[in-house]
């Protein structure tokens, strides 16, 4: 045992990190105190026994989030938004083996005859909107149908007033769904020095411009978004925005949600996986604020 | 049996490098791998543990086992006339164990990596071949040692940079690293590796970096020379020569977004096949 104690002390934790559609302001508190420890978060909830709900989730998300824990692997804790507070190791519920059903088949788009598997998209996501989940009809990783529900929502304004933030934090989701980690995290910075008003805005400005560069320029992500149900798009329109912003000048008002929701199922249908990310990703519905903007 | 050790040593040294360029304390592989160590292992429903664990499992056997016919100098831990395709052969290991983990798990999403790998693999594994095929095309050998001492001062990466590069490219992809990493994605929560947890994960991880450390050190013997260069014994010029391929390698991944094999595999049938035989044309009418 004392090894294991050992080896336990020394661990670095990684949480899993759930957002609640009124936990923006958690979230971004949690996320600059991992990147403070050098911590990083975990991608899918069987990585870690940690983690860590931010805002509070309604009765629907917080049963999502009740099912992700009773199956995180031991030794669990579940830490509050400053990740000091833990509450962990109280007896679990037998894991229920429910039975799967073996799934349908039916003709894909080339007229294959391919398993149809029913699979959600969120609430308990990794760089997801925070209260969204969309359920995919697959046939491989081909999207034959979605339907875009929203699980948890909040009629909360934290981005208002903080236009260059609020985009900012779309565009680091977006970079880290594309798999570019690295500017994903810079994108993060900038949001974090932006709300934190400790730099001007000016000089955010200046930091802004090459990594807008370096981002818009890249030719491998443009490939890789170019004709994906408007990401490129988006992506442009992100990166105009901000600099505009930073720089003082007015910016439209992002969209409301309820219209990326109504508008998801047929940007998704025909769609690869990982360009369904993408064009979610792209939208960016904020589901902490009210449906109609 | 030294040579082996070197890599997996490197294996470490790149986890810590690329730790560090994102920015994260030295440490940080380190405490993460006694995380993963004191963590339960974790079995989905209806999960084929069988096929699961030899998908784990087979990936750094798969690289240690590579690692036996990686040169430093003229020194080998086992003595082949074989070395490009028993090391070719390991590489392919590697689609059966990430296939096997993203099958065996029963989930949707680590399927969907699977797949995601297979396609790379399919894409790749031609270009590969040729890229090493060149190579020992020039040296009238398959042996790595003889590959590296037949270069005589002008490196094979010089006059044939097109399989060099391509074998650098395909590199990234045969160990799904770096603008390879779809299979094991953040937009699928990690991919093949979704479900895997604590010990299983650590492993897999651990076979990741030892392909990585063992590609690297293949690049040397095949198109940097081998251990040749000025003053130094020959090992520790292959030591160096891989430090700094590996460092490439590693250094990619932080550099540049990720490729969808949906759209990446037209280029690699319609460009890097053309352009490696093409290559493979040219050193061919010079050898021969």
């Amino acid at each position: 045992m004392g090894l294991r104690g050992f080896a336990r002390g020394f661990a670095a934790p990684r949480p899993f990190v759930v957002s609640a559609a009124d936990g923006t302001s958690d979230r971004l508190a949690v996320e600059a105190e991992l990147r403070r420890r050098g911590w990083r978060p975990a991608l899918s909830p069987a990585q870690t026994g940690t983690l860590v709900v931010c805002g509070t989730p309604g009765a629907a998300l917080a049963e999502a989030i009740e099912t992700v824990w009773r199956d995180m692997p031991e030794p669990r804790v579940r830490a509050s938004a400053d990740l000091e507070g833990v509450e962990g190791g109280a007896a679990r519920a037998p894991l229920e083996l429910d039975d799967v059903p073996m799934a349908d088949r039916a003709d894909d788009r080339d007229g294959l005859r391919l398993d149809v598997l029913h699979v959600p998209l969120g609430p308990v996501l990794a760089d997801w909107p925070a209260g969204l989940r969309v359920d995919l009809t697959l046939q491989g990783d081909v999207v034959q149908d979605a339907a875009a529900t929203a699980v948890d929502t909040a009629d909360g304004s934290f981005w208002q007033g903080r236009p260059a933030a609020s985009r900012l934090d779309g565009l680091a989701r977006l970079l880290r769904v594309a798999g570019w980690d690295a500017a994903a995290e810079r994108a993060a910075v900038l949001r974090d020095e932006t709300l934190s008003g400790a730099v001007p805005d000016r000089a955010l400005a200046r930091r802004f411009v090459p990594f807008a560069r370096r981002v818009g320029r890249s030719r491998l992500l443009r490939w890789m978004t170019r004709d994906v149900g408007g990401v490129r798009a988006a992506l442009d329109g992100l990166l105009r925005d901000i600099g505009a912003a930073l720089e003082g000048r007015d910016v439209p008002p992002r969209p409301p949600w309820r219209a990326a929701l109504d508008a998801l199922p047929a940007l998704l249908t025909g769609t690869e996986l990982g360009e369904a990310r993408l064009i979610v990703a792209s939208l960016d519905p904020d589901l902490g604020t009210a449906a109609d903007g | 049996m030294v040579e082996v050790l070197v890599l997996g040593a490197l294996a470490v040294a790149a986890a810590t490098l690329s730790g560090t360029l994102a920015g994260r304390p030295a440490a940080a592989p380190f405490r993460e791998a006694a995380r993963l160590l004191t963590l339960q292992r974790r079995r989905t429903v209806r999960a084929d543990v069988l096929l699961t664990r030899i998908g784990v499992v087979s990936l750094p056997m798969a690289a240690a086992l590579a690692a036996l016919v990686v040169p430093f100098g003229g020194r080998v831990a086992l003595s082949t006339s074989v070395g490009v395709v028993w090391f070719n052969a390991m590489e392919v290991v590697a689609w059966a164990s990430v296939w096997l983990v993203g099958w065996g798990v029963n989930s949707a999403y680590a399927l969907v990596g699977g797949y995601r790998f297979v396609a790379q693999g399919l894409a790749y594994e031609l270009p590969h071949m040729f890229a090493l095929i060149t190579a020992s095309l020039a040296a009238h050998s398959l042996d790595l040692r003889v590959i590296g001492g037949a270069q005589h001062g002008l490196w094979y990466a010089v006059w044939m940079p097109v399989a060099f590069a391509v074998y650098l490219v395909s590199t990234l992809a045969m160990t799904f690293w770096g603008p390879f990493g779809h299979p094991l994605g953040a937009d699928l929560a990690g991919g093949a590796a979704l479900e895997l947890s604590g010990p299983d994960l650590l492993v897999f991880l651990a076979g990741r970096y030892g392909l990585l450390a063992v590609s690297a050190g293949v690049a040397v013997p095949l198109f940097l020379g081998g251990g040749a260069g000025p003053l130094l014994p020959g090992w520790s010029w292959s030591l160096v020569k891989t430090c700094a391929v590996l460092s490439l390698l590693v250094w990619t991944r932080h550099r540049l977004p990720v490729l969808r094999m949906d759209r990446f595999m037209t280029a690699a049938w319609t460009v890097l096949i053309p352009a490696t035989l093409l290559q493979m044309l040219v050193v061919g009418i010079v050898v021969v």
